[in-house]
């Protein structure tokens, strides 16, 4: 039997119009004035020496583009930058992952946990900043002293500029693994269970399970996570300002922290915006290649 | 349905401005903002309701940290929505002035009848109020640093009290330093500090720097000076502290007089801002002296809290702003009650301020204040030259790479205000 669909009265059409519309405006509303609006400025910006106070706008046609090559801490903020979104978005990630399969096997005590996992996520970072501040602190921090314990020599996490990044992610990792383990749970939960037995019956131990089922099936969501995760990283800004300020002598400044500074604290509200449009020129570039790859594989089962 | 986004678009964004602002806010009320969200804030409080008692007008104070004060202060401005009275610290002003955001205060502090008069400002802290011959603020306070040291510890080690009124040399601060410094069980950590450098690393190195009888920059402010023999000695001071004796953990950041309530350290240098925390907080008797003089001449890093008006603030609403300056100018001798040294003579020299014995050892370095460069570019510099001054502290250079290097920064920084 066929249904013949019948076109909607024009009245109840142009109510649903009209509903549709409205559902999404505050959404709209907010992206235009909070995105989109602030984009276009900024982009306008980065061609001036707009003067924030007095509103002066002085043409500086690419001048602030150029200056970035007479700039030493952009390179320097940028190399930073990428050091740390490699760390925190491997490292960050497999620990997500890892806490997630962990969760998925389901125990006795698994709700406690995931609290636990998940709380340093509802932390601000101002509290998380002082806390990881004492426990790295070289002379007075828990973290030597367990160190000493075990025989291992103290580490001076935040004033030894091959150490600092690392405590940084480390901070991060810890405040912010939470998230994406419920992410990864719900991925890991919607993999049909019956996948898993026939692979079982065939004879695949635990680790080809995992890379020949999991993996394929999760792609989706490891391309959400990932492609998140990086566009945070390019961003950080709020956890080396209140861990490390930057240093030691500019090891832990990163992108964003300079961007901040020149917009205000040195108030070239020109250069910043010219600063972040090559950001998200290079986001998107990063972001497009990575998703194209982590999507690129068609398994379906 | 575009239609219908479009229009609740214009809608919202024609209704978003209308309401807000300096202009639609009653005369009667005003807003005073400042980043003092320690004790010091308290303080506020007692001084404010006497002005809404005198004045019958209302105050609306919004106490912020410093740390994200400035940001939401320049937006507040650029918006044409400015606090009628705000803060800003001596070495912040000149950069404000020199982009525009702050209303010279010539006709009131200048005329025949100015607010203050001018035989009762503190020279000092008057002349940092000013960029290029125009004042632009109000000085609240003037405050510096000090030695703040644990008694009991002192006790512990048999050793007398530094004097309250003058300061220790470097020798005398060292020997104490190194008595005080305990490593029991011999680990290459001790368990308790000498003493510690400010948080802050700058201001110790400033201090020293012209203890040594160097600065930062050439007279005329356009080039660096700071790679200097004067600069040698200064920063192998504090590096010999850490490094060569010792007797001060690595600055890693953290507040230093944390660690002095913890007793893990014996002397701390920091500026007279703590003393109120510390008398609510630590455990133990303690004392302050006046920061010591390890270079040729005295001379302690100093800095001050000024109000002031923006430029964007409408005109009719600066007859109550300036009355609110004025009496925030005038209370100095409270104010003074959350560790502050007032900006003006009667205040200072006020019987119920000179009562206060804790404010001795700063009162008595009065004539050795230095400030930094009343530069725009000020803050710049000292974000590039701390970096390097804390790269030799912790060890990663050399002293006189870490000083080139800071020499090199600041002269990349001079250019680019100059250009």
């Amino acid at each position: 039997m066929t249904q013949r669909t019948r076109p909607l009265p024009r009245r109840r059409a142009s109510w649903k119009r009209l509903r549709n519309g409205l559902f999404i405006t505050p959404y709209l509303v907010l992206f235009v004035v909070w995105i989109v609006i602030p984009a276009v400025a900024g982009l306008a910006i980065s061609f001036t020496n707009w003067n924030i106070f007095t509103g002066e706008v002085g043409f500086a046609g690419l001048r602030n583009y150029v200056r970035v090559l007479d700039d030493d801490l952009f390179l320097r903020s940028l190399l930073n930058t990428i050091r740390y979104t490699a760390y925190s978005v491997l490292a960050g990630n497999a620990v997500s992952l890892l806490l997630a399969c962990g969760l998925a096997r389901g125990f006795r005590g698994k709700t406690l946990f995931q609290t636990i996992f998940f709380a340093p996520v509802v932390l601000s970072i101002g509290v998380t900043g002082v806390i990881w501040a004492w426990l790295y602190n070289g002379d007075f921090g828990l973290l030597n002293q367990w160190l000493q314990s075990l025989g291992i020599p103290r580490i001076h996490w935040l004033s030894n500029p091959h150490w600092a990044m690392i405590s940084v992610v480390i901070m991060v990792i810890w405040a912010g693994a939470g998230f994406n383990m419920m992410i990864y749970l719900a991925g890991l939960l919607n993999v049909p269970r019956g996948l898993y037995e026939a692979a079982e019956l065939d004879g695949a131990n635990g680790w080809q399970r995992f890379m020949y089922i999991t993996l394929p099936l999760m792609k989706y969501t490891f391309a959400f996570t990932i492609t998140v995760s990086t566009m945070g990283a390019f961003q950080v800004f709020d956890q080396p300002y209140i861990l490390t300020g930057g240093g030691p002598d500019y090891a832990t400044y990163t992108y964003v922290y300079h961007i901040y500074s020149n917009g205000f604290r040195y108030f070239r509200l020109g250069y910043a915006s010219a600063l972040s449009v090559i950001l998200a020129l290079l986001i998107f570039g990063v972001v497009f290649v990575q998703y194209r790859l982590l999507t690129r594989s068609r398994t379906e089962y | 349905m575009f239609r219908i986004i479009a229009m609740s678009l214009c809608i919202l964004l024609s209704v978003l401005p209308a309401g807000c602002g300096a202009k639609s806010r009653p005369l009667d009320r005003l807003q005073y903002w400042n980043g003092f969200t320690g004790p010091d804030g308290n303080i506020t409080r007692p001084i404010v309701e006497a002005f809404e008692k005198s004045s019958g007008l209302r105050v609306e104070v919004q106490k912020m940290p410093w740390s994200t004060y400035f940001d939401k202060l320049i937006a507040a401005i650029a918006a044409g929505d400015p606090p009628d009275v705000f803060v800003l610290h001596f070495s912040e002003l000149a950069s404000y002035a020199e982009m525009g955001a702050l209303l010279p205060l010539n006709p009131y502090l200048e005329g025949d009848r100015p607010l203050v008069p001018r035989e009762d400002r503190i020279t000092s802290a008057w002349e940092r109020c000013y960029y290029q011959g125009t004042p632009y603020g109000l000085p609240l306070d003037v405050h510096l640093l000090g030695l703040y040291y644990n008694k009991a510890l002192f006790d512990k080690a048999g050793l007398p009290y530094p004097s309250a009124t003058d300061p220790l040399s470097g020798d005398e601060m060292l020997r104490l330093a190194k008595k005080l410094t305990v490593d029991e069980d011999d680990d290459g950590v001790p368990e308790t500090w000498g003493f510690t450098f400010s948080g802050a690393p700058f201001r110790n190195f400033t201090s020293l720097l012209w203890q040594f009888d160097g600065d930062l920059l050439s007279p005329d402010l356009r080039e660096p000076a700071i790679a200097s023999p004067q600069g040698h000695a200064a920063l192998q001071w504090m590096v010999d502290c850490v490094m060569k004796y010792r007797v001060s953990p690595r600055p890693e950041g953290l507040d230093t007089w944390q660690y002095f309530l913890q007793g893990r350290v014996a002397m701390f240098v920091e500026g007279c801002w703590v003393l109120n925390g510390l008398k609510r907080n630590a455990r133990f008797p303690w004392g302050v002296a006046p920061l010591f003089q390890a270079g040729s001449r005295n001379a302690v890093w100093a800095t001050g809290h000024v109000v002031c008006m923006s430029r964007t603030l409408p005109p009719e609403r600066r007859a109550n702003a300036l009355r609110l300056m004025k009496h925030l100018s005038d209370t100095g001798v409270t104010w003074s009650t959350s560790g502050m040294i007032p900006a003006r003579h009667s205040q200072v020299e006020d019987p119920a301020f000179l009562q206060n014995d804790l404010l001795k050892p700063f009162v008595s370095q009065l004539g050795w204040l230095r400030f930094e460069p009343n530069s725009p570019a000020g803050i710049e510099l000292r974000d590039r030259y701390e970096q390097s001054v804390i790269t030799a502290l912790v060890g990663l250079a050399p002293v006189d790479d870490a000083l080139n290097d800071a020499s090199d920064r600041m002269a990349r920084v001079l250019a680019w205000w100059g250009k």
